[in-house]
């Protein structure tokens, strides 16, 4: 029996903060340099002010 | 596949930063850093390598060599208490023109901006340097931050689209303090003035990012 061909897997978009963002028209490349544990912090901080506001959207 | 961090930044997109980083200096250094990330390229100093002063300068030569475009403040040569000059930048603003001058390729097309904090003071203490880029910043960071700007805007690829005005970039700058100022404080991390060159320059990108996110429709 011939296999169904599997359907191509759409590539994982890459996180906003390892990516290049545009801001007011500027590419802003990411960071390229050892990550601290602060760093760190600073990272997950601001993602969680990101995040929960589009989840409100959604739900709304 | 390779270590993103560990990839270097391109040349064209790199910035070399020669300056003081002693806490005197640490507002106008900082303006500096924000304007050269939030216009899209990247800072690179000897604090890349490590966040003491203490580096050779061969490392620098290196760092030198990788970057197009150098920003060299001899705004700080004056002598400390103990009636000393300071030399660093003054030789490293040397070895940056002397790859410009003497290298080939690409180090022929280097850009360098020479920040100063007084007019033509620089004609009695280093007169050869007379004829470069020289800008005054009269020791405020929003002057630098100008200064900074205006340069890399002037040097853009016509097709490029165009910075933000100084204003724009000094008021997103002091919202950037406000907003990660409270949100270290939430965090029980030090404050923006305590941090690293690392761990600043990375929260500058990373409010960027999140700032771009907030815009996205």
């Amino acid at each position: 029996m011939a296999t169904k061909p599997r359907k191509p897997k759409r590539a994982k978009q890459p996180d906003i903060f390892d990516r290049t963002v545009v801001y007011y028209g500027i590419k802003i490349p990411p960071f390229r340099g050892k990550m601290s544990p602060t760093a760190k912090a600073i990272r997950e901080a601001l993602r969680a002010q990101v995040e929960p506001t589009r989840g409100k959207q959604k739900r709304a | 596949m390779a270590n993103r961090s560990a990839l270097k930044p391109p040349a064209a997109k790199s910035v070399f930063i020669n300056c003081p980083f002693d806490d005197g200096f640490k507002p106008i250094f900082r303006a500096i850093v924000f304007t050269i990330i939030s216009s899209g390229y990247y800072p690179r100093c000897a604090l890349d390598a490590t966040d003491g002063a203490d580096i050779r300068v061969s490392k620098i030569a290196i760092m030198i060599g990788e970057c197009d475009w150098g920003i060299h403040d001899l705004s700080r040569i004056e002598v400390d208490g103990a009636g000393i000059p300071r030399f660093n930048m003054p030789m490293e603003l040397g070895l940056y023109l002397g790859a410009r001058l003497l290298g080939e390729g690409r180090h022929r097309k280097k850009r360098a901006l020479i920040l100063e904090a007084e007019r033509h003071r620089y004609d009695a203490v280093l007169s050869d340097i007379s004829g470069q880029d020289i800008e005054i910043h009269g020791n405020d960071p929003d002057q630098a931050m100008r200064r900074v700007r205006d340069w890399l805007s002037a040097h853009r690829s016509r097709n490029a689209p165009p910075l933000r005005g100084a204003t724009a970039m000094q008021a997103n700058y002091r919202l950037f303090h406000t907003q990660i100022d409270a949100l270290l404080v939430d965090f029980d991390l030090d404050a923006l003035s305590e941090l690293t060159h690392n761990d600043f320059t990375f929260a500058v990108r990373e409010w960027i990012a999140k700032q771009a996110t907030a815009m996205l429709p």
